[in-house]
């Protein structure tokens, strides 16, 4: 597994960040009640036509001496089949999985490899303005039939970086890069210096 | 910056693209200009038999006012009206003078690669592939304001040797719709003969978008419902006394919405820049004209407010196409996928202050998205 097993405190310090930032930039989205270690949102945006509920959950994978939290890559799903294909049923590009997945369409929003998502800071300066941005691109979509946003093909991605899921097997699905930061790296090391986290299967086993 | 207002730029700028769509091509415009080049140097010559009548010829209507536009099924057939100004008699008889310069045109039909000829009410036209130039005789009024003309017409309802002034009211309309620095370079060219000049729609005004939009939807809708189509000139002269609206779609909006009410009532509009110049007095031909052009009007005016409603990308494109013809609405989808692409790019596309839902008390501001790539493959 890439990445790292936070502390849950830091994930939850790490939360409290994105819902500050949620709440100064898209006030209209809420965060509703999750498992310690994860953040689910709530709101609605409009790019231009149509207003679209969305759904925006992160778990940075975390544990303290007791449990250990799951690890998901963040997701953004849109609501109530509000994304569907075109009338001439060309399906919708840029999703992971289906239109009419029963949680809501889960919008491909960036090329793994591009980008280093430090928690904390992902919410709102990135995940929701892209996909405000998804929404205005899907929109055009409908009525030329032309992606025109920037776009990194399938291809581009490594067969190492496949990696199946509970969730979405047998998916390609996209998880965000392991952060690799110098800086992140040293957070990690001083709060697991402060409370030393267990190995998670051991952590599981207790 | 409120939802509201990236909405409303959304769609200036989408208007603005129908508006470019449907503008004289610039093929077709040097072709227009190289027709009248021609005209004009070959009346100018002993051989055309009417040098010797100080000819001055210039354009008048759309092509001078810079408000031509295409037809909404893409034919080409663009109609270029030019006035020829002869010192001749103010009361000459009208037939004679056509077929003078009928005849004059004719002797040089291998020169000015014209197709045929037609002698009308009026003028004398020239028909070549494309186009046709609607060339028409006149004779300057002296003592009345700057190139006020009287005009030979056959017609037989319409009064013979009746003044107007073209000119004057292209002036006048330029004055309302241009801005000053379009105004002063027209005033150097005005002090020797009116030459038209091709703007490109971005350089255009609102107003003078607005009314190229309004006469794209009058022609389509006037098709539709089977009546007559309101004379371009005086659609400009009540398109441009309306209040001003804040962007091409409020401007398109406002005009519309003035000129509902006006055109439903009993109309005598004058050329300002000549009174006896009666600018309603060949329309409408049916009683009925002038209320379905006003109901049409009104349905222009929800319409545009439907663009800012809530409802589907879809459905907002069956407006645009229902308005203004199916390959405008296409080509303007077209350009604004371009400009958003470009805005993602340079990592400069706009997010609305709280994603489309904040309201003006919020505190939220609007944003931009960093520059990423959608995952995926294109489609």
């Amino acid at each position: 597994m890439d990445g790292f097993t936070y502390t849950t405190q830091f994930a939850d310090l790490a939360l409290r960040m994105e819902d500050e930032a949620i709440k100064r930039d898209f006030p209209e989205f809420k965060r509703m009640p999750s498992l310690r270690g994860t953040g689910v949102w709530l709101g609605q945006l409009r790019p231009m036509a149509q207003t679209y509920e969305v759904r925006l959950a992160m778990s940075f994978g975390s544990a303290d001496a007791d449990l250990a939290y799951p690890r998901h890559p963040s997701s953004v799903r849109v609501l109530g089949s509000a994304v569907r294909p075109a009338a001439s049923g060309t399906p919708v590009p840029h999703l992971y999985g289906s239109w009419d997945d029963p949680r809501g369409a889960h919008l491909c929003l960036y090329y793994p490899p591009d980008e280093i998502m430090v928690p904390g800071e992902q919410a709102a300066p990135k995940l929701l303005p892209w996909a405000y941005e998804w929404l205005h691109y899907y929109e055009l979509w409908l009525v030329t039939g032309v992606w025109s946003g920037p776009a990194a093909p399938h291809d581009l991605i490594e067969p190492t970086d496949v990696v199946p899921s509970a969730e979405d097997r047998p998916r390609r699905v996209s998880l965000p890069r392991g952060v690799r930061g110098a800086l992140m790296r040293c957070m990690t090391y001083h709060l697991n210096q402060e409370r030393p986290v267990l190995a998670r299967s051991s952590a599981i086993a207790a | 910056m409120i939802q509201g207002d990236i909405l409303r730029q959304f769609y200036d700028d989408l208007l603005g693209d129908v508006a470019e769509k449907i503008q004289i091509s610039p093929t077709a415009y040097k072709e227009a200009v190289a027709h009248f080049d021609t005209v004009a140097a070959y009346i100018h010559e002993e051989m055309s038999g009417l040098a010797h009548l100080d000819p001055v010829i210039y354009p008048q209507g759309s092509f001078r006012m810079g408000s031509t536009i295409s037809a909404y099924d893409d034919r080409e057939d663009y109609d270029i009206d030019l006035l020829l100004e002869l010192s001749i008699h103010q009361f000459s008889a009208p037939d004679q003078v056509l077929a003078l310069v009928a005849k004059a045109l004719e002797r040089a039909k291998g020169r000015l690669q014209f197709q045929s000829l037609e002698v009308k009410k009026r003028c004398v036209t020239l028909w070549y592939k494309n186009m046709h130039l609607d060339v028409t005789p006149a004779v300057l009024i002296p003592g009345r304001q700057a190139r006020t003309i009287g005009i030979f017409d056959l017609h037989p309802e319409r009064p013979d040797h009746a003044f107007a002034n073209p000119e004057g009211f292209a002036q006048w309309f330029d004055g309302m719709v241009r801005p000053r620095v379009v105004m002063d370079m027209r005033k150097v060219h005005a002090s020797t003969v009116p030459v038209p000049q091709q703007k490109p729609a971005e350089m255009k005004t609102t107003r003078l978008l607005s009314v190229q939009l309004l006469k794209r939807f009058r022609d389509i809708h006037c098709d539709k419902h089977d009546y007559d189509r309101m004379p371009s000139v005086l659609l400009s002269k009540i398109a441009a006394e309306a209040p001003r609206g804040r962007g091409l779609l409020s401007d398109l909006r406002s005009v519309a919405a003035y000129m509902a009410p006006v055109v439903a009532r009993p109309l005598h509009v004058e050329n300002p820049a000549c009174q006896e110049d009666v600018l309603s007095d060949r329309w409408p031909k049916k009683a009925k004209s002038q209320r379905m052009l006003s109901d049409d009007l009104n349905h222009l005016v929800r319409k545009l407010d439907e663009l800012l409603e809530e409802g589907t990308q879809v459905a907002k494109k069956q407006i645009i196409r229902e308005l203004f013809g199916e390959n405008a609405a296409a080509e303007g989808y077209h350009r604004a996928s371009e400009r958003a692409a470009a805005k993602s790019r340079e990592g400069t596309f706009a997010v609305a202050a709280a994603g489309g839902m904040g309201t003006a008390a919020s505190s939220a501001k609007p944003m931009v998205a960093p520059k990423h790539r959608f995952f995926g493959d294109p489609v």
